[in-house]
């Protein structure tokens, strides 16, 4: 049977667009091999960011609390290091686990609430684990935080150096995996039904679709990821402090997702990118001021480009690329950017 | 006999209105029932109450004898009980294969499973595809169903519906807003429908009703005025002087 183009269900398939992300950031190790450091941190952050995205971006899980996961995971590493485990890999899936146990069990609270209701509890619930953090100091160092924390070489074999030539690479590694198993995800019925939430979640519940229980897959999917970038920022800058707590960071998260463009993963990634490379540059040209950059290309992004950075290069791609003749015309037209 | 559908003395009141008002319907295996009734009859907060998204403020609704009164919509849908909305309600940034594979895939439970990939669930697609065939809308299968016209759509929504396997279907108005030259292919795929599904239809078009109802319901301000056999009811005196203003010519054109 002929299968219509549908858009959605071709996306299990893997295109070689997708190396390109892969491309820059290796070409970006040997170009500028003063900047690993930052780019190791720019890494962290995309982890971060496709972890906000599925549930903000694909399932319409509207949560400013995200940072908690990202604590939970630096802290968990942190610990974890300083109890004598300190292989990264091995340390960093136990960090991630324990965030996604956070969520699991929080989860099926929290995401009763909907739209506004909802951001406030998780704002809330990210300043009280920030606030909860600082008092607790006997665990987590309090404002000074869990310094000087040391970790095994990367299998064993690869040494940590202060150039951030391993921190590069091994978050790297850890970004394709889990922009792989993400790509699976999304693009399951799971996936496709978590966009039917996000679209219309009262036509999905009268269809019989288990809502929550979907929710908060997601979710603990998602607080999974960003317990994993927590502890990789730990490992890589060998120390935690509240800085991982802040409600700041789910706000940042946020930015640089609209920036890359919601509800798509490399969407996300090229948002951290941006986000963080224009934040350093802004920071070097005025130490007060920098957010002014950020704001201002916020604001055109979302003013000029609908879909984020990925949409309007999507947008501009159609526009130039050479006609397909494997495509009738009339179907082509139809795979228009979005979804 | 146990009965697909049973509402016994419903009752519904939003403030001070009385909505529904003691109404009792009985739908048999193999049912082709019209509930009629003019503009603000309650005929829309009745599907509700039967479908579950309204709670009535009095009586029971049983599904297969099995009191449902109250159940959520969910888990009233996976009793086979599967309505459709009077105000197109699909997902508008997916196509039409996207919007009928979604309901498929729901409904064998393949929702949860975030390893299996929707593009290689070939049953669910296959099906889905059958039932687009069904309502004749193949040509437009990977279109966003934001490009179709407002009949397709509500064709589209007929598929969703048959795609959760019902033995109940509640059709809410599916004739409201397609064109008469359209109105055809709505029939047909309603007469197609398996034998044995009991169908509730609510609907203004007489027509449609004349044509597929062998019972109807007339509802007039939240009461049953009178149900029976379509004749019956059609030459009734009191539904003509109530409901359709007196006259056979002006009913066909309602």
């Amino acid at each position: 049977m002929d299968m219509p183009n549908a858009r959605f269900l071709n996306r299990h398939r893997f295109s070689l667009w997708e190396l390109v992300p892969l491309i820059v950031a290796i070409g970006c190790f040997y170009l500028f091999p003063g900047y690993l450091t930052l780019g190791a941190a720019v890494l962290v952050m995309a982890i971060f960011a496709v972890s906000l995205d599925l549930v903000i971006g694909y399932a319409g899980i509207v949560t400013l609390g995200h940072s908690v996961f990202f604590g939970v995971g630096a802290y968990g590493a942190a610990k974890l290091s300083m109890a004598g485990i300190d292989a990264p890999i091995a340390a960093a899936l136990i960090a991630g686990a324990m965030a996604a146990v956070l969520a699991v069990l929080t989860g099926p609270f929290v995401l009763r609430l909907k739209h506004l209701p909802l951001i406030m509890v998780t704002v809330a619930i990210a300043a009280i684990a920030h606030e909860a953090a600082n008092k607790m100091s006997w665990l987590t160092g309090g404002h000074d935080g869990l310094p000087n924390l040391t970790f095994e070489p990367v299998l064993g074999l690869f040494k940590w150096s202060i150039w951030g030539t391993t921190s590069y690479l091994y978050v790297l590694a850890w970004l394709v995996l889990l922009v792989i198993v993400s790509r699976i995800v999304v693009s399951s019925s799971f996936g496709m039904a978590l966009q039917g939430i996000r679209q219309n979640e009262l036509r999905m519940r009268v269809m019989g679709a288990p809502v929550l229980k979907q929710q908060v897959i997601i979710y603990t999917y998602s607080a999974f990821l960003a317990g994993i970038a927590g502890a990789l920022y730990a490992q890589t800058n060998n120390f935690v402090s509240l800085e991982t707590l802040t409600v700041d960071l789910g706000v940042f998260a946020l930015a640089m997702i609209v920036l890359g463009g919601l509800g798509r993963i490399y969407g996300a990634i090229i948002g951290a990118a941006v986000y963080m490379i224009v934040q350093y540059l802004a920071q070097q040209w005025d130490p007060y001021f920098w957010m002014l950059a950020i704001g201002v290309l916020l604001v055109l992004v979302v003013r000029f480009g609908k879909g984020g950075l990925l949409g309007i290069a999507e947008k501009a791609w159609l526009r130039v690329r050479p006609a397909r003749p494997a495509y009738d015309p009339a179907t082509s037209e139809k795979l228009e950017p979005g979804e | 006999m146990t009965y697909m559908l049973e509402a016994r003395d419903l009752h519904k009141y939003f403030g001070a209105l009385h909505v529904t008002n003691g109404v009792n319907l009985k739908l048999a295996p193999g049912a082709r029932h019209a509930l009629i009734g003019p503009n603000g009859a309650g005929k829309t907060t009745l599907v509700g109450q039967l479908s579950g998204v309204i709670a009535p403020t009095s009586g029971q609704v049983f599904i297969g004898g099995e009191d449902v009164t109250r159940l959520a919509p969910a888990k009233r849908t996976r009793t086979g009980l599967v309505r459709t909305f009077q105000i197109s309600n699909l997902f508008t940034d997916m196509t039409v294969l996207e919007n009928v594979y979604l309901a498929v895939s729901q409904n064998r439970r393949m929702g949860v499973n975030p390893f299996r990939a929707a593009g290689r669930d070939k049953g669910s697609i296959d099906r889905a595809m059958d039932l687009i065939r069904k309502v004749r809308l193949e040509p437009h299968a990977d279109r966003l169903v934001s490009e179709l016209a407002y009949g397709q759509q509500r064709l589209i929504e007929i598929a969703i519906a048959l795609a959760l396997d019902p033995k109940i279907l509640l059709l809410d108005e599916p004739a409201a807003g397609i064109p008469t030259g359209e109105l055809d292919l709505l029939l047909r795929v309603i007469e197609e429908l398996d034998p044995s599904l009991a169908l509730l239809i609510i609907e203004h078009d007489m027509e449609l009703v004349r044509r597929v109802a062998t019972d109807v319901t007339v509802l007039v301000h939240g009461t049953v005025l009178i149900d029976g056999p379509l004749r019956d009811v059609m030459s009734s005196d009191e539904v003509k002087r109530v409901y359709l203003g007196g006259g056979e010519v002006e009913a066909q054109n309602a």
